[in-house]
């Protein structure tokens, strides 16, 4: 699927460039973030925003400096179910991938339903989730699972199905064995693939483990972002969302250097 | 692009490539044709039916699909008009955040210090669950439509906005310097040769970005809750009314699936010539 490209593009992308290129891409950002911030004051003076509106940079800063902990520490539980949803719904998502690419009559029957569900917003079903398993760490934990089930399947899919048959039919003349051929060939080549596919399933296990929170309030930075909104503790609220663009972003950064060791062949 | 016509080497070749569609597509275009998909559609409706009896589930936990028909047949103006609006402010946030992302996109590929700086950053903030923005813009925009076309906006924005740079980034050098041997103007480049070439990236952005819209849209009206098809779902949800709450997660299905199919087919017809290519 062509979500699978764009992940492709994406794990290929920034490693070109010579060296001092590469220092610059870490340099880059970090000044363009001190000049985002600048902006921001410089936006506030100017404009007068009201504090409600675009609290000042200095009043995030004062919150992530005085209630950090309580950030992190609320994050990290919503990172709990995003790590559960992620594992559960990647192994599901892996052998379904699986499966369903080798048994054709399954893929012929299953796999629509696969495109036309991974399609559709998996959101709409949290209300419905939330009635069958009340508002907890288990419909949390559905959420999740489920949102990282469908790219990690979808990717295996395409991946297994792209191998080259010339290749698989030449190997299993040599060797024979259907599990040799599958350790060999198939598996080396699914592998961007596979490994793309959990990388989105990270990313939307992390969408729906803070989402779940935001829609029903209980644990979480998800909740703790919600109730500020109630008080219109508006420096809270972009502390708490940089809490979790920064976490995001190492997890992504993260997941995308285990990929490139994994597959360095390519 | 190295244009074979073997995926392992098209794998192999530069930055920005994609795999070429129309394999995926053959595969795709067998696959729903097959008989098989109306007998598990249809597997699943009478499961459904079973599970309900035999199970005794309380029409509350999983009513039977004659109550959801029900629901839906017999309120269709409640279901159209909330689709209406849903469907409005996806499009409205898809056109403003679209074109914003498309032109700031532009932009900042002719600025190597804006590409750097901001190319790790954009891809990291992809993560960040853009309903995480909900509570704030709820402060700036106040309950309304405002809110929703908003986040709409602010996540096509990005969507758009990565894409088109990876599309641009990804155009092969050849090109470009074929361009620049005959002269071009850096506008002609631009027009003919690097957007052209950016183009299939592009429309991957506007094929999810369409049904990304959607999501972003029904999580909002879930959260703010005033009109749309998310509002339905959460209001009979507080209801206790499961069956309307299927109904319109049914309605949102649909819509989803449209949503998609004319994603694909305006895919298919601006980069026609990308599918011809590899058969």
């Amino acid at each position: 699927m062509t979500a699978t490209n764009v992940a492709q593009a994406e794990s290929a992308a920034p490693q070109i460039g010579e060296k001092s290129g590469r220092i610059r891409r870490f340099t880059d950002p970090l000044l363009f973030a001190a000049i985002l911030v600048f902006g921001w004051q410089v936006a506030i003076w100017v404009t007068g925003f009201h504090p409600v509106v675009l609290p000042p940079p200095s009043r995030v800063f004062d919150i992530l400096r005085n209630q950090g902990d309580f950030l992190v520490d609320n994050m990290l539980t919503t990172l709990w179910t995003i790590g559960w949803g992620f594992l559960i719904g990647g192994v599901f998502g892996l052998v379904s991938g699986i499966l369903i690419n080798y048994i054709p009559p399954v893929r012929r029957a299953i796999y629509p339903v696969l495109v036309a569900l991974y399609v559709i917003p998996k959101a709409v079903f949290i209300p419905l989730f939330i009635l069958w398993w009340g508002a907890g760490l288990q419909y949390k934990l559905w959420v999740t699972s489920l949102l990282a089930f469908f790219p990690v399947t979808e990717n295996t899919i395409t991946g297994l199905q792209g191998v080259d048959r010339e290749m698989v039919e030449l190997t299993q003349s040599l060797q024979g064995s259907q599990f040799f051929t599958f350790r060999k060939i198939a598996l080396p080549f699914a592998m961007p693939f596979v490994l793309a596919g959990l990388r989105i399933g990270l990313t939307e296990a992390f969408i729906g483990g803070v989402l779940s929170e935001i829609i029903v309030p209980s644990t979480g930075i998800g909740s703790r972002i919600v109730e500020a909104a109630a008080f219109s503790n508006t420096e809270f609220i972009i502390a708490a969302i940089m809490v979790v663009a920064a976490f995001g972003i190492v997890a992504y950064f993260g997941f995308l250097w285990l990929e490139r060791k994994i597959t360095f062949w390519y | 692009m190295a244009r074979t016509k073997d995926h392992v080497l098209v794998l192999r070749s530069a930055a920005g490539d994609q795999l070429p569609p129309s394999r995926l597509a053959n595969i795709r275009h067998r696959v729903w044709n097959s008989k098989e998909l109306l007998l598990t559609l249809t597997a699943i409706v009478l499961a459904w039916i079973v599970v309900v009896d035999v199970r005794n589930f309380h029409p509350i936990v999983l009513p039977p699909p004659s109550s959801v028909a029900d629901a839906l047949i017999e309120n269709p103006g409640t279901y159209a008009s909330a689709g209406f609006i849903t469907v409005y402010e996806m499009l409205l946030g898809f056109a403003a955040g679209g074109t914003l992302g498309f032109v700031s996109a532009i932009g900042i590929f002719y600025s190597p210090f804006l590409r750097r700086s901001l190319y790790p950053l954009l891809l990291g903030f992809r993560i960040v669950p853009k309903v995480a923005f909900v509570p704030l813009f709820l402060v700036w925009f106040g309950i309304g439509v405002g809110v929703k076309v908003a986040l709409a906006s602010f996540a096509i924005f990005f969507l758009i906005l990565v894409q088109t740079l990876l599309g641009l980034t990804g155009v092969e050098p050849e090109l470009v310097e074929l361009g620049r041997s005959l002269k071009m103007r850096e506008v002609n480049i631009l027009r003919r040769i690097r957007l052209p070439a950016a183009l299939p990236a592009i429309m991957v952005g506007v094929k999810l970005g369409i049904t990304y819209a959607l999501t972003n849209v029904v999580v909002a009206e879930m959260v703010v809750a005033t009109d749309g098809l998310g509002f339905l779902v959460v209001e009979a949800r507080s209801l206790v009314k499961t069956d309307e709450m299927i109904a319109a997660i049914f309605v949102v299905a649909f819509i989803g699936l449209v949503i998609y199919g004319i994603g694909t087919a305006i895919e298919r017809r601006v980069i026609f010539w990308y599918f011809e290519d590899q058969s």
